[in-house]
């Protein structure tokens, strides 16, 4: 499908590319959804009584979206990259809803924003309370239990690189890692 | 940087074969030990364990409890070791602020209020009270704050000093002030042990002289009993073994310590840290005259503020008697010592 095909009012000019949500540094602040004037975005964020947040869901509704890219602007972290291949694009996400999973799986195909981790920086701090686990958005993080042991893993394959996780630890043993600097 | 994405972390022990919540209700909260410091509550992950006006729970822990086993390494009663005394100190004297109104020298108020203003702490955590006399946990940032009436003074019931203390943590950006009874600043201590943030965040804690604490529910209950309304309540004090409420009219209804035996809560009957051992400054009535308050300063920290407020000229200040303090540190050992010794 070509812009022009589209059927619809967008011209050339109005289109500023398909917004791709990364997860990469997202603080789960809202502000592309508020900057969303169709109402493409919904987010859903539990926030805990002690303020820590957690990201519950992230959809984008490409039946919805117009292109405008304000999204991307508003963001503060430059969270969501607009891919200005409109043919592609149409092609591969239609008019469907992304949520976090179906937009990691796109992220991994266009190779956006792969430079960060949640890793453990001070391993020697934790405490083992599992805060991570719960908190993860994509759920990168495992527990696993063996005697009186308790084995906390991230997948760096999953991890979007939103550091939830790493804002929400209590014992301050997790850090954004740079691809490339983890020893396994 | 070198990281890793993975750990290994070993777990508590396990008295009993069920989720670390369970272990932890069997040997200290249904034994009777529990003091309500509720630091359980700041660490746990799904925010199950409750406090307020009601022993610590965690309702329907059976299912929801994750076995963490992060209430159990916080939990400065899971493996007691009972502190007394007056501790250890670099000095003890009587003190009465300048600038604000309290109970005795209102010096709580004021160490808070000077470490705000010298900058060691960003936020602090105050208990004030409703018109009703329940505690209010709120969190001051700036020291005019603290000039509101119901906020110096004691108020002889629980308040949710750790809950609060979380979402502080969590928030502080700098330091922040912490002022909790003898049982919360042990808690306190043993949570900055495990924890890095409380560690990190919290830079100075003020412990409260104490004989024991009670439920409000019961405290009001029992006071209604006597005729008291505690709305109409400015003032409650424990002297010379005597409970007195001071009214609106000016009139007093007094009552021996003693009577009040029936509603001290079980965790209470098994402390005898009077002083707040752990603290960096504990404030008291006993030990110094009328409209003073003692004030024993046990560290840098402490000492730092103590210097300040003198430099200032924010309190005056005068002996305190150590003797007396150290009476009444010896009268809770000696009275509770045996419910210790029961366990």
């Amino acid at each position: 499908m070509s812009l022009e095909s589209r059927g619809d009012s967008l011209e050339p000019e109005n289109y500023f590319g398909h917004p791709v949500y990364t997860l990469e540094n997202c603080t789960s602040c809202k502000a592309c959804q508020r900057a969303c004037k169709p109402g493409a975005i919904t987010i859903e964020v539990e926030t805990k009584p002690d303020g820590r947040k957690m990201l519950k869901k992230y959809e984008l509704d490409f039946e919805k979206c117009n292109f405008c890219g304000k999204c991307a602007e508003k963001c503060p972290n430059d969270v969501i990259v607009m891919v200005k291949d409109f043919e592609r694009m149409s092609e591969r996400v239609g008019k469907e809803v992304f949520d976090i999973a179906k937009f990691m799986e796109l992220k991994k195909e266009l190779k956006l924003r792969e430079y960060k981790r949640a890793g453990f920086v001070k391993p020697e701090n934790c405490i083992g309370c599992e805060l991570c686990v719960l908190t993860c958005p994509v759920k990168a993080i495992t527990a696993n239990r063996v005697d009186s042991k308790v084995e906390i893993t991230i997948d760096p394959e999953t991890c979007g690189g939103c550091g939830e996780c790493i804002r929400n630890c209590p014992a301050y043993a997790l850090g954004f890692v740079e691809v490339g600097e983890v020893s396994t | 940087m070198k990281a890793t994405f993975s750990n290994v972390v070993e777990l508590p022990e396990k008295p009993i074969d069920v989720k670390y919540f369970g272990n932890l209700k069997e040997k200290v909260i249904d034994s009777g030990l529990c003091s309500h410091c509720a630091t359980c509550t700041t660490i746990c992950p799904v925010y199950g364990i409750t406090a307020g006006d009601k022993p610590i729970d965690f309702p329907n822990w059976e299912e929801e409890c994750i076995d963490c086993g992060s209430c159990v390494r916080v939990c400065p009663r899971w493996d007691y070791k009972p502190l007394s005394g007056l501790g250890d100190y670099i000095e003890i004297l009587a003190a009465k602020s300048k600038r604000y109104k309290g109970q005795d020298g209102a010096m709580v108020t004021e160490i808070i209020a000077s470490a705000l203003e010298m900058e060691l702490i960003d936020a602090s955590l105050f208990v004030d009270r409703t018109e009703d006399w329940q505690t209010k946990v709120v969190t001051i940032r700036k020291p005019k704050q603290l000039e509101k009436g119901t906020a110096s003074g004691t108020k002889y019931s629980f308040a949710d000093v750790m809950p609060e203390m979380r979402r502080a943590v969590f928030r502080a950006k700098k330091g922040l002030g912490f002022m909790g009874t003898p049982c919360m600043v042990s808690g306190l201590r043993k949570i900055q042990k495990e924890v890095a943030s409380f560690r990190e965040k919290v830079n100075l804690a003020i412990a409260l002289f104490c004989t024991e604490n009670f439920y409000y529910h019961q405290l009001k209950e029992f006071l209604e009993k006597k005729g008291v309304d505690l709305t109409k309540a400015v003032k409650t004090d424990i002297t010379k073994g005597k409970f007195i409420v001071s009214l609106e009219n000016g009139e007093e209804v007094k009552f021996p310590v003693k009577e009040l035996e029936e509603i001290v809560p079980s965790g209470c009957k098994h402390c005898i840290d009077f002083t707040g051992v752990e603290s960096d400054i504990s404030v008291g009535s006993v030990g110094s005259e009328s409209g003073f308050s003692t004030v024993i300063v046990r560290t840098e920290v402490g000492k730092k503020i103590i210097d300040f407020i003198r430099e200032k000229g924010y309190a005056e200040f005068s002996e305190a008697d150590v003797s007396v303090v150290e009476k009444l540190a010896n009268f809770k050992i000696k009275k509770n010592k045996k419910n210790l010794e029961n366990l």
